[in-house]
């Protein structure tokens, strides 16, 4: 009996206490996909989500996706959007989940403005 | 001579009597229960059902990629998520476990309490989920970071009715809180509704399927008034085959969602009902 009133007790202080009304787009501003560019938007994309796995040294599958050279390959042959999309046949990356519209939209963009650095 | 014969038949029933009883004996007898005793989940969702005080349960689940990946990714199967988890039967009437899935890299909790009910047929539980999403900071959102915007909370009526011994429909209701929301117009707050069904085809094997989709386009928040529920405009959509042995109980599905987590499943684009978009997966359950 005593563990059921500490586990209720615990579940209650985590209901009340945890629950917030926020947002993304007021917290962190709303997307911007105006001005995208590998240096400002695409590389911290690509350092917050793919480098961990594809870096410089013995990168996942073979892929690495550190610099502009390569990440541009990647865009270039359509694995970028591919898997960041899981489509056309390929795996989702990151594998965690697919990243949040925005991004998407942004790498989406920075494909079609001709990767610009 | 005769007497020899008989003898002789007398030692033959004998053997194979001891022999028939020894088989009787190892051979596994599956348990009198209730429908949905063998194991807590229908295919991602909880039954009504917990699990007696002091026993344990632990369940591995599956998803794999859509039918639709081709044959070069064998259907899907080069892909897979999955989620590992442990139940236990805190008291009489309440059931409380934790698990982690690699989808969305999440680890959740829940505490279910089976609500007393004089009926046979009816049973009822509450269930209440938190669920914590565990990617980097900067793949859920900027800087500054609060602990808040990891979190998901899911609340959970769940009543189920027997008819017969064959066959169990439940219904369930939820009420799904997310604290990040994306934009502006999207609702933190979004109630859900649909329900499971079982069916019993013998002790050996079951049929079940569950359906969810969030009730309405928009909902009243608390802070911010009415906002979009961002309603997927397909159902999730689960179908099962359960196959109880000895000592595990194989669900095998069929599904349009990746995530395991209900509070990613009822309210995400789970791809429409379209074949292509399902996808194979299977939970295994133990129980000590």
């Amino acid at each position: 009996m005593k563990s059921v009133i500490i586990a209720g007790a615990v579940l209650l202080l985590a209901s009340v206490t945890g629950c917030y009304y926020d947002n993304k787009q007021e917290l962190y501003g709303s997307c911007d996909s105006s001005n995208v560019t590998f240096a400002t938007t695409i590389e911290p994309i690509i350092n917050a989500n793919c480098v961990g796995c594809h870096g410089s040294s013995s990168p996942s599958a073979g892929i690495s996706l550190v610099g502009y050279d390569q990440v541009a390959l990647a865009a270039n042959n359509g694995r970028l959007v591919g898997t960041m999309n899981n489509t056309g046949g390929h795996m989702l990356m990151p594998p965690g989940g697919k990243l949040d519209n925005c991004k998407l939209n942004q790498v989406n963009k920075w494909i079609r403005n001709g990767l610009p650095k | 001579m005769v007497c020899q014969n008989n003898f002789k038949s007398l030692l033959a029933m004998a053997l194979l009597f001891s022999m028939s009883s020894f088989a009787l004996a190892t051979t596994y007898l599956p348990p009198a229960v209730s429908l949905e005793r063998k194991s807590l989940r229908i295919i991602n969702m909880h039954g009504t059902v917990g699990l007696p005080k002091g026993q344990w349960e632990m369940f591995i689940q599956h998803r794999f990629g859509t039918f639709g990946d081709g044959a070069y990714n064998w259907y899907g199967f080069d892909q897979s998520y999955m989620r590992i988890g442990l139940d236990y039967g805190l008291g009489k009437r309440i059931t409380t476990g934790a698990s982690r899935s690699s989808m969305n890299k999440i680890a959740d909790a829940y505490v279910k309490w089976e609500i007393p009910l004089k009926s046979k047929s009816w049973t009822a539980s509450w269930y209440s989920n938190v669920s914590i999403n565990t990617n980097h900071r900067a793949t859920i959102a900027g800087e500054p970071f609060y602990y808040s915007n990891r979190l998901r909370f899911i609340n959970t009526l769940n009543i189920s009715k027997n008819f017969g011994d064959r066959l169990l429909i439940g219904v369930t209701p939820s009420f799904i809180h997310i604290n990040l929301a994306n934009t502006t117009t999207s609702s933190n707050d979004i109630p859900v509704i649909g329900g499971y069904t079982r069916l019993k085809l013998s002790n050996r094997y079951a049929l079940t399927a569950e359906v969810q989709k969030p009730m309405s386009d928009q909902f009243y928040n608390v802070i911010g008034g009415y906002k979009n529920t961002n309603r997927p405009a397909s159902p999730y959509l689960g179908l099962g085959f359960e196959i109880f042995t000895a000592k595990h109980m194989f669900q095998l599905s069929v599904s349009n969602a990746q995530s395991m987590n209900e509070t990613y499943y009822m309210v995400g684009e789970n791809g429409g009902n379209a074949f292509k978009n399902f996808r194979f997966g299977f939970n295994i359950v133990r129980r000590w």
